[in-house]
C-alpha cells in the first residue's frame, strides 16, 4: 500500500508555506491553528483527532494536510449554506471528485444527512467528506467549524467543498471500510425518518424504542446496520432520552429500511488490517475515520495500516455515514 | 447503453426488489438502495421510470469504471449474477 503523501501532520508555519506556494490543500486541525492561515486554495474543518503517521493521536499543535495531486487539472472551492447545499452534486466536475466538509451540529449537517438522497444528481459524481468536530470535553463550549480558504473565513453554519477536476486518463473511486455487519437478532424498522426515534417496528411489532433498548440492555457502542445492496451502512447511537422516551442517533434512520444491531468487533486493528488487504485499497488520496471507532476501539497510539486523515464526527461517502472509514482512490483508466 | 438494454425488464425487477444482483460499484449500490426504498412507498409507473432513468444514467456515465462495467455485465447477464 502506498500513500500519496507520507508526511501528513504539519506545524502552522509549514502549512503557511504550502499555502503561499499555491498548493491546493485539504486541512483539518484545531480552530486556534486554522485561524492563523492566510487566504489560499484550501478548505478545512476543525478537529483535534487524527490518524497520523504514527497512529491515532489527539493534538492541537499540528494540522493534518492532504495535498491535491499535481495532475488534477482544476479546482473550485465553494461554500454551501442550508439552501444551496442541494447543489453539491450538480456543481462537481464531470470527471473528478468533491471533498465536502460540514460543521458538526449545524443545520447544514442535519439537512444533508436527511435530504442528500433527494438532491439533484445524488451519487452521480464521487463525493467524499466529513463532519467537523471539537475535542470532546469542549463540546458544550466550542462549536465545530469549517474554513473557506479563498477568503480565510470560518463558519459554524456553512459547509465548504473543493471540487477537483481530473484528467481524462484518471478517475476517482470511493470506497468504505466498515467492520460492522448485521447481527442475527431482531429486525428493526422505524416509523419516521430522522435523528431521533420514539417508536420502532421490531420483528413486526410496534414498540417504544427507548424501552426496547433499555430492557434488552443493548450495547449502544455497536451501531444499527442497514444492508444497501451489500454495503453495510451504520447508524450510531448517541443517547437514550428516557424522559422524552426517544433514542437519538448520529445519523438519521429512514423509514422502510430494515436495521439490525451489529455484531461485535473483537480486535479492531487486526480485523481492520485484514479488511484493507481484502479490499485491495492501494493508493489513498484522502481518508477519514469516525471518532466512535477511535473511542470505542481505543485507536489512540494505534496504526490503522498506512492510512491517515482526520478522525471525524461523521463521514461522507455520497451520503452521511457513521462508524465507518471512507477512502478516496485515484486510478488510471 | 443501447435502447434494448435500457428496456430490459431486469432493471424494473431489481428496482422493485424482485431479484438481487451482486453489485460492486458503491455509488450504484447506494443509489439503487435509495430508489428501492422510495419505490416501496410509491411504486407508481412514473416513479419507477424516474428511478430507472436515474440508475441507468449513473451507470452510463460511469461505464468506463471497472466496477460499474462489472455491474452492468452482471445486471444484463443474470445467469452469472442472480443471488436470489
Amino acid at each position: 500500500m502506498e500513500n500519496v503523501m507520507e508526511k501528513v501532520m504539519y506545524k502552522v508555519d509549514e502549512v503557511i508555506d504550502l499555502i503561499q506556494q499555491n498548493k491546493r490543500l485539504l486541512l483539518s486541525g484545531d480552530e486556534s491553528l486554522l485561524k492563523q492561515l492566510p487566504k489560499g486554495n484550501w478548505i478545512a474543518g476543525t478537529i483535534p483527532y487524527f490518524m497520523a503517521e504514527e497512529g491515532g493521536v489527539c493534538t492541537k499543535d499540528e494540522i493534518q494536510v492532504t495535498e491535491i495531486p499535481e495532475y488534477a487539472e482544476e479546482i473550485k472551492c465553494i461554500t454551501y449554506d442550508i439552501a444551496s447545499i442541494k447543489n453539491v452534486y450538480k456543481d462537481g466536475y464531470e470527471n473528478g471528485y468533491t471533498v465536502l466538509i460540514i460543521p458538526g451540529l449545524s443545520d447544514a449537517h442535519l439537512s444533508f444527512a436527511i435530504n442528500a438522497p433527494d438532491y439533484k444528481q445524488f451519487a452521480t459524481k464521487p463525493l467524499i467528506g466529513w463532519i467537523s468536530g471539537v475535542q470532546l470535553d469542549e463540546l458544550s463550549k466550542v462549536s465545530p467549524k469549517t474554513y473557506f480558504g479563498p477568503d480565510a473565513v470560518l463558519s459554524d453554519k456553512n459547509a465548504v467543498a473543493m471540487h477537483v477536476k481530473l484528467p481524462t486518463t484518471k478517475y476517482a473511486e470511493i470506497s468504505i471500510t466498515n467492520l460492522f455487519k448485521q447481527g442475527y437478532g431482531d429486525t428493526i424498522e422505524f416509523v419516521e425518518s430522522g435523528f431521533c426515534a420514539k417508536e420502532a417496528i421490531i420483528n413486526g411489532k410496534l414498540q417504544n424504542f427507548a424501552e426496547y433498548v433499555t430492557l434488552k440492555d443493548i450495547d449502544t457502542r455497536l451501531p444499527l446496520v442497514a444492508d444497501y445492496n451489500g454495503i453495510m451502512i451504520n447508524i450510531s447511537f448517541q443517547n437514550i432520552d428516557c424522559k422524552l422516551g426517544c433514542v437519538k442517533f448520529y445519523a438519521p434512520v429512514f423509514t422502510g429500511m430494515e436495521y439490525q444491531l451489529a455484531l461485535p468487533v473483537n480486535n479492531y486493528i487486526e480485523q481492520f488490517t485484514d479488511l484493507i488487504k481484502q479490499q485491495g485499497i492501494e493508493e489513498v488520496a484522502f481518508s477519514c475515520n469516525c471518532i466512535l471507532n477511535y473511542l470505542y476501539s481505543e485507536l489512540e497510539g494505534k496504526k490503522t495500516g498506512n492510512i491517515t486523515g482526520p478522525i471525524t464526527f461523521g463521514e461522507i461517502a455520497y451520503q452521511l455515514l457513521n462508524q465507518t472509514m471512507v477512502n478516496l482512490e485515484i486510478k488510471d483508466i | 447503453m443501447s435502447d434494448v438494454q435500457m428496456q430490459n425488464p431486469i432493471w424494473n425487477d431489481i428496482l422493485l426488489g424482485k431479484i438481487q444482483v451482486d453489485l460492486k460499484f458503491l455509488a450504484g449500490k447506494i443509489l439503487l438502495s435509495r430508489w428501492q426504498l422510495a419505490l416501496r412507498r410509491d411504486f407508481s409507473p412514473i416513479n419507477l421510470e424516474r428511478a430507472k432513468a436515474d440508475v441507468i444514467t449513473l451507470y452510463e456515465n460511469n461505464i468506463h469504471l471497472a466496477n460499474a462495467k462489472k455491474d452492468v455485465e452482471s445486471i444484463l447477464n443474470p445467469t452469472h449474477s442472480l443471488v436470489r
